[in-house]
């Protein structure tokens, strides 16, 4: 097959060359100079550019208005995107002004002044006050862009007191939120800590107890068989286990930073914190969002809310909203019905189900095979009240406490130490 | 004709492989040049239209997925793989950026122009230039080689962030993919600092008697600056690059911490991805200008020869090549507004950034003006200049959004970036490197390119890539995130995906049109006419050497300069054009 593709292209080529042959041929006859521009292309190209000129401006025109709303998104949903929301608007005038203004000057000029015989271009090398002006206008215009740019800037990126602090959590490839609880207190985390039951690595004085013990058990379990059966062991696997065992007690010297900072307050802002996989906002309450990553660079994107910030590993990124319009109210947007009801047709038409709008956070920073789909939905209410029926249904399962539970930490306790003592007996004798 | 004996004279016994292979002749190294990155840039512009079917038609099956990257791209339902979809783009961006802008573009017209222009024999070393080109055709290798490998090519953007690129448990291409694209860098920037130095020593040492910086063509001081921007940058992406490598290789962790996956808590502790960032793109940010100002000093020349003008003030010109040269160096940081940098930082970066825009509005209003009341000769080659004018206007302007911190944070990363850098550097810059080929392929190769195919060519390309990159804005600005497989796991992506379609047709027509082009320029090389010594009647020196000159361009003395290189259509000659080496009439005043 690729042997048959290959084989029709060189004909093609070949075929190609003969007719260029020809056409050279022809046109030498003619006595054609080929850097001499004819009569003709001039024409062609003139008329080429005009057509150009004028498709660019009907096709950017059609773009503008059809698409330039950000179709699908809908109006801002945040209080700071209204006012980016306007700046865009601004921007875009200014620019939009200046793409036709200078497109049109560009077109034009290339067209008018086409070669013609006889016609001798003006010498024409500088003029300080032309270029002084273009010099000062764009000056003068993108200051007021920076100013007001800036004074935007300034507003939505100063940190609100009195915000509710929520955690947004990313890994690959999926978020986690973590609401603050009762006091507003994220409690501390560290990577370290990190499990199954406990994938955000939030740190408790008891949940410390429970790894040192753990650790300390695995240790020993470790050195016990290195010792009794070492000589069985193969190399290979040997020299892993050294390794494991090396780590684990690395590990257990690097609890001791996080048992120091732990008190009885950071213990119950931990406890109290709601872990779940969905984003329920209040309308008209003011939000904290502080980021953290677990392993790669994540981005979270709220395209609602006009918002963006980047998780990093190793760091904690925040960022401030308000929410204005509820995920109701959202659907009842005539602009978002009319989307909407575009989408689904064309869905009905493929056989895909039907969608409803939704507010989403998205990742927006390259992280891996399956960043495209790694999604939450976020869901913006009305009212505090429809806002606490919806979280005391998150209490009764998902606070750090119970999740923590999950991880028994007395059941594990009570063996492990039994275990420890028998191993440390075997040990010493 | 007495010229001829004399170049006759001037070859000397050469070999097979000191002419073609190992030349150290600046004529016959951009020639390596121009062919290595025109190889590149078909793989490129492949993978992009591969990745751009992904796009538009996410659930089908295409032959040329096959056809072009085998199954080991290819999942077992016959779609790209997720994964690869990313290694592609990689690879794609990092092809372009580098391979075909950087070391293509600067490496083909300065290896040609600069010794020609500035009236010298050679390149100030030689042997320095040959190994230039040699480590970027290893480089290249590398690069390529990279594709076939079992677990791909790096994956991780053409900014290769950490961790992503240090990881391999994050993404498969982060293993040997990854160690291969660092050493094909690695080997990339030695080659062009070894070019850059070598462009930089010789416009300051070698230029002919009366060759005033003032008097150099445009073309001239766009590479000077361009060499310079790259010895002061690359630099800082080397050591950014071995510290990565060092990070993946030895267990050092200048960029990690706090990292859990896999299952387990890595070790590495008190690094910052973020310092990456920072040294990427402050090599990465001028870099952009690397491959940007010699297009437009192309453009300068070309625009100026065929209007039959002088181009439009010329010292402006300089002071804003010189001006974006040095602003280029402190806006690195609007690459970062939302990684959580201090928002006063960030106000710094929006306000250096947007006065880059002040020097590049002069440099557009100046082409305009040099068109004005012009006599315009469409050549190929012209209208790449004025499509390069168009494009560099249209992507200057959405820059200003990006710029704008504030406007960024919801378009930063989305396809509206992509769309901005595509007019910049995808067009833009292409276009002055096409628009370079048809102008000084009668200097490369002395003969003529085929003029009708040049028009079909660059017609095509022009819709085409407008077509693609134009709508693309669009389908940024309603929230599509770039570096995606696929736009269906959100529906409210649907309302764009007409224009993803479309964008991928124009797509198609684009890619298809660049076969013209490489038809015109293989037949021509071999077939195409003769030309005549100083075929656009142009005033540059380089076109004062005979038609095909020898190591060492002119027999006999190097010509002496007398005048500016845009005395066109002066009011005290006869003839529209007046070389740089007649001398002044009696009475007549230097530029
Ligand atoms: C046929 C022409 C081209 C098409 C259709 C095309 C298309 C694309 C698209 C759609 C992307 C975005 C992929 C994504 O982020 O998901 C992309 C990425 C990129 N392209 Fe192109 N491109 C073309 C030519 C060029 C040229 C000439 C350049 C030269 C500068 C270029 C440089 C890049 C770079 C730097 C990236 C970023 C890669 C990354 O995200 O890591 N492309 N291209
Ligand atoms: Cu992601
Ligand atoms: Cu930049």
């Amino acid at each position: 097959m690729k042997f048959l593709i290959i084989i029709v292209i060189v004909l093609v080529i070949i075929t190609a060359a003969q007719l260029m042959k020809v056409y050279e041929h022809s046109s030498r006859l003619r006595n054609k100079d080929e850097a001499d521009v004819t009569e003709g292309e001039t024409k062609f190209n003139a008329g080429m550019l005009l057509v150009f000129y004028l498709a660019l401006m009907i096709s950017s025109t059609y773009l503008f208005i059809v698409y330039g709303a950000r179709p699908g998104l809908g109006p801002s949903a945040s209080e700071h995107g209204v006012e980016i929301d306007y700046l865009y608007d601004v921007n875009w005038i200014i620019l939009i002004i200046v793409y036709y203004l200078t497109q049109t000057l560009l077109f034009v000029f290339a067209i008018k002044y086409h070669q013609k015989k006889g016609r001798k271009a003006v010498f024409f090398s500088h003029s300080t006050k032309l270029e002084l002006l273009w010099t000062v206008i764009p000056a003068v215009t993108l200051a007021g862009i920076i100013i007001a740019g800036l004074m935007v800037w300034n507003k939505i990126t100063a940190m609100p007191e009195n915000a509710q602090v929520i955690e947004i959590y990313a890994k690959q490839f999926d978020w986690t939120v973590r609401y603050s609880g009762e006091d507003n207190t994220l409690g501390n985390s560290n990577f370290k800590v990190i499990e199954t039951n406990n994938p955000l690595g939030v740190v408790t004085s008891d949940l410390i107890d429970a790894k040192e013990l753990a650790w300390k058990a695995d240790i020993a379990k470790l050195e016990k068989t290195i010792s009794e059966e070492g000589d069985l062991i193969p190399d290979a696997k040997l020299s892993e286990m050294k390794f494991k065992l090396e780590r684990l007690n690395r590990q257990l010297i690097r609890l001791t930073p996080l048992r120091k900072v732990q008190t009885p307050q950071t213990d119950s802002a931990a406890n109290d914190d709601v872990i779940v996989k969905e984003l329920y906002l209040v309308k008209g309450e003011v939000y904290e969002f502080k980021f953290r990553s677990r392993d790669v660079i994540h981005s979270a994107l709220f395209p609602h809310f006009r918002a963006q910030m980047n998780c990093v590993p190793g760091m904690t990124t925040r960022l401030s909203f308000k929410p204005t319009i509820s995920t109701a109210e959202m659907r009842e947007n005539p602009e978002v019905i009319a989307q909407y009801k575009k989408t689904n047709e064309k869905r009905a038409a493929e056989g895909r189900e039907e969608v409803d709008f939704n507010y989403l956070l998205l990742c927006n920073k390259i992280c891996g095979a399956s960043h495209y789909n790694m999604q939450m939905n976020i869901v913006v209410v009305d009212t505090q009240a429809e806002f606490d029926i919806w979280y005391a249904k998150q209490k009764e399962s998902k606070t750090f406490a119970q999740l923590a539970g999950l991880l028994e930490p007395e059941e594990i306790t009570d063996s492990t130490i039994k275990e420890v003592i028998v191993i440390q007996e075997v040990a010493a004798d | 004709m007495a010229e001829h004996t004399h170049e006759e004279g001037h070859h000397h016994h050469e070999s097979f492989i000191t002419k073609y292979l190992f030349s150290q002749d600046h004529k016959m190294i951009s020639k390596q040049f121009l062919l290595t990155a025109m190889l590149m840039g078909v793989v490129a512009v492949i993978l992009s239209v591969l990745f751009r079917l992904q796009i538009a038609w996410p659930n089908e099956e295409f032959e040329a997925m096959k056809f072009f990257l085998g199954d080991s791209y290819l999942g077992t339902d016959g779609l790209l793989k997720p994964d690869r979809y990313l290694a592609i783009v990689t690879i794609h961006g990092t092809i372009m950026v580098f391979f075909v802008l950087t070391g293509g573009l600067s490496g083909t017209f300065s290896n040609l122009l600069i010794p020609l222009q500035v009236g010298a024999r050679d390149m100030a070393s030689g042997f320095l230039n040959m190994l230039s080109f040699w480590f970027f055709a290893l480089s290249s290798s590398i690069m390529l080689f990279s594709l076939v490998i079992e677990n791909g090519p790096a994956a991780s953007g053409w900014t290769v962030y950490p961790p992503l690129s240090i990881l391999e448990q994050a993404i498969p291409g982060s293993g040997l993919g990854m160690t291969l694209w660092l050493l094909s860098m690695t080997l990339f920037i030695a080659s062009s600092l070894l070019g850059a130095l070598n462009y930089i020593v010789t416009i300051i040492n070698l230029r002919t008697i009366g060759m005033k910086m003032t008097r150099l063509p445009l073309t001239m001081w766009a590479f000077f600056v361009t060499a310079i921007l790259g010895v002061l940058s690359f630099p800082v992406l080397v050591s950014a690059v071995l510290l990565l490598l060092m990070d993946k290789t030895f267990g050092t962790s200048f960029y990690l911490s706090d990292i859990f996956i896999g299952g387990e808590a890595l070790d590495a502790s008190g690094g910052s991805p973020i310092l990456y960032q920072h040294l990427f793109w402050f090599l990465g940010h001028p870099e952009v200008y690397i491959v940007l100002l010699p297009a437009l000093g192309i453009t300068s020349e070309i625009v100026s020869t065929n209007s039959r003008k002088p181009i439009f003030g010329y010292r402006a010109m300089i002071g804003s090549i010189l001006a974006i040269g040095f602003l280029s160096f402190i806006v690195w940081g609007h690459h970062m507004f939302i990684t959580g940098m201090n928002p006063f930082i960030g106000g710094i970066f929006v306000f250096t950034t947007l006065l880059i825009a002040i020097p590049s509005a002069v440099k557009a209003f100046n082409y305009i003006t040099t068109l004005w009341r012009g006599n315009i000769r469409y050549t190929p080659a012209m209208l790449f200049s004025i499509g390069l004018v168009s494009t560099f206007i249209t992507g200057g302007l959405t820059g200003i959004i990006l710029a704008d911190a504030t406007l960024d944070i919801p378009v930063h990363d989305t396809y509206f970036v992509v769309a901005h850098f595509h007019i910049v550097m995808g067009l833009s810059a292409i276009f002055g490197m096409f628009a370079g080929v048809y102008h000084w392929f009668p200097k490369m190769y002395g003969k003529m390119m085929n003029k009708k195919l040049g028009y079909a060519h660059f017609w095509a390309t022009l819709i085409g890539g407008y077509g693609v990159f134009f709508p693309m804005h669009f389908v940024g600005l309603a929230g599509a995130p770039r570096r995606y497989y696929s736009n269906t796991e959100f529906a409210f992506l649907d309302h764009v995906q007409d224009l993803n379609e479309v964008i991928t047709i124009f797509a198609i027509i684009g890619g298809l049109a660049q076969l013209i082009f490489f038809f015109n320029f293989f037949y021509s090389i071999y077939a195409g006419r003769k030309t005549t010594q100083n075929p656009w009647k142009s005033n540059t020196l380089e076109w004062t050497t005979p038609v095909n000159p020898g190591h060492g361009n002119w027999p006999g003395d190097l010509p002496i300069v007398h005048r500016w290189p845009y005395d066109y259509s002066n009011p005290d000659h006869e003839e529209d054009f007046v070389p740089q080496n007649v001398p002044l009439k009696e009475g007549e005043v230097a530029h």
